[in-house]
C-alpha cells in the first residue's frame, strides 16, 4: 500500500482523538506512578499539533510529520515532549520528501523512530517504558513487511501486540523515568508512555479505513 | 566567553538559580535560563530549549547545559541530537543548583569549557557536612 500526506493527516486527528478522550485515563495511570499529567500533556500537544497543520499547510509525509513533531517539542511539556517530538522528527528525516510512502519506507521510519527514543531516553524493554511496546510491535512490522506482508493485512495482529505489551508493562518495576523513585511501589500500575504509545500505533492502523 | 544554560521542570526554580548564579560570577559570562511550559506550569518547552541554545551557540565560544529532572535532560539531548551534536556545547552530568553555580563562577574565571563541565560534574562528590 503507499500512504499520501491525506494518510499521515487522518493518523494524526485519530491519534489526537483518542488522547482527547483518554485524557483522564492516561493522567490517573500517569498519578498513580508518575507526576500525574501524561494525558493532560499529550491532549495539550496533540491539539497544539491539529493548529499547527491547519494553519502551515504541509504538503507531504515528511513536513507533516516535522510539523506534528516542533508542536509537540514546544507543547507537550513533560519527558514525552522530547520522546514523541524525537519520534515524530526521525519519521520526518526518514520520509525525505517522497510524496507517497510505501510499506518498506514506513517501517524503516518506525525503526529509526524506535532507535531515536532509546538514544534519548536509554531505555530498554523492560524498564517499564514506552520502549516496551514500541520495540515488539516495531520488529513485527519490520518483519512481516520484509516478508512481502502489508500493514493494512497485519493490523490486527499489530494492535492486539501492543494492546498485549502494554499490559504486560502491569507487573514490572519502573526502571527510567519519574516512576523508577518508587521502586518496588510502581509495580501493579501500567504504564501511562506504553499506553500512549499503543493509541500511537492503533491509530496508525486505523487510518488505512478511517475510523 | 562561555554561557550557561539552566533548565529545570520548574519556572520557579529556573529564574531563581539565574538570580543566584548571576550574583556569584565576576567575568564574562552568559547565564540564561528556561524552566516550565509555556503556560508557565511544571514542565519543559523543549523547542524553547531548542532556540535557546541555538542563540546561545551564535553568541558565545561554548555552552554547559545543566538540568534538573528527567525531561529536562530529555529536552537538552534532543536539542543536540536536532543541532548534530556540537562540539562547542556540553550537558554537564551534575546536580542543579549547586552544579549550576560552581559552572558559573568557573567560566567566569575564564576556565575552557570541558574544564568547567569537570568543576560541574565533581560537585556529585561534595561533602556537605
Amino acid at each position: 500500500m503507499m500512504y499520501d500526506a491525506n494518510y499521515f493527516r487522518r493518523f494524526i486527528e485519530i491519534f489526537a482523538k483518542y488522547l482527547e478522550e483518554n485524557k483522564e485515563y492516561l493522567t490517573r495511570l500517569d498519578a498513580a506512578i508518575g507526576d500525574g499529567d501524561h494525558g493532560i500533556n499529550m491532549d495539550r500537544g496533540a491539539k497544539a499539533a491539529l493548529d499547527r497543520l491547519s494553519s502551515t499547510n504541509p504538503k507531504t509525509p515528511g513536513e507533516i510529520m516535522r510539523t506534528v513533531g516542533m508542536a509537540l517539542l514546544s507543547s507537550v511539556g513533560g519527558a514525552a515532549g522530547p520522546l514523541y517530538g524525537t519520534i515524530f522528527m526521525r519519521m520526518s528525516l526518514a520520509f525525505g520528501n517522497r510524496d507517497k510512502i510505501d510499506d518498506k519506507n514506513l517501517a524503516t521510519a518506525l525503526e529509526q523512530a524506535l532507535l531515536g527514543i532509546k538514544g534519548l531516553g536509554k531505555a530498554e524493554v523492560g524498564d517499564k517504558t514506552m520502549v516496551d511496546v514500541w520495540e515488539p510491535v516495531v520488529n513485527f512490522l519490520k518483519e512481516n513487511i520484509e516478508n512481502g506482508r502489508t500493514l493494512p493485512e497485519i493490523c490486527e495482529e499489530v494492535v492486539a501486540l501492543a494492546e498485549e505489551r502494554m499490559k504486560a508493562t502491569i507487573p514490572l518495576q519502573a526502571r527510567k523515568g519519574r516512576a523508577s523513585y518508587l521502586g518496588e511501589r510502581s509495580i501493579g500500575h501500567q504504564d501511562p508512555g506504553a499506553t500512549s504509545s499503543y493509541y500511537f500505533f492503533r491509530s496508525l492502523c486505523e487510518a488505512i479505513g478511517g475510523r | 566567553m562561555l554561557s550557561i544554560l539552566i533548565l529545570s521542570h520548574s519556572p520557579d526554580i529556573a529564574r531563581g538559580l539565574k538570580e543566584m548564579c548571576l550574583q556569584m560570577i565576576s567575568g564574562d559570562v552568559t547565564i540564561e535560563a528556561v524552566g516550565g511550559t509555556k503556560e508557565g506550569n511544571l514542565g519543559i518547552d523543549a523547542e524553547l530549549v531548542l532556540n535557546k541554545l541555538q542563540e546561545l551557540m551564535a553568541n558565545s565560544d561554548g555552552v554547559v547545559v545543566l538540568g534538573d529532572i528527567g525531561s529536562t535532560i530529555l529536552a537538552a539531548k534532543n536539542a543536540l541530537n536536532m543541532l548534530g551534536f556540537p562540539a562547542n556545547v556540553c550537558i554537564a552530568d551534575a546536580p542543579l543548583v549547586e552544579g549550576a553555580v560552581v559552572a558559573s563562577v568557573e567560566a567566569s574565571l575564564g576556565s575552557p569549557l570541558q574544564e568547567v563541565v569537570k568543576k560541574a560534574e565533581e560537585v556529585k562528590s561534595l561533602n556537605k557536612l
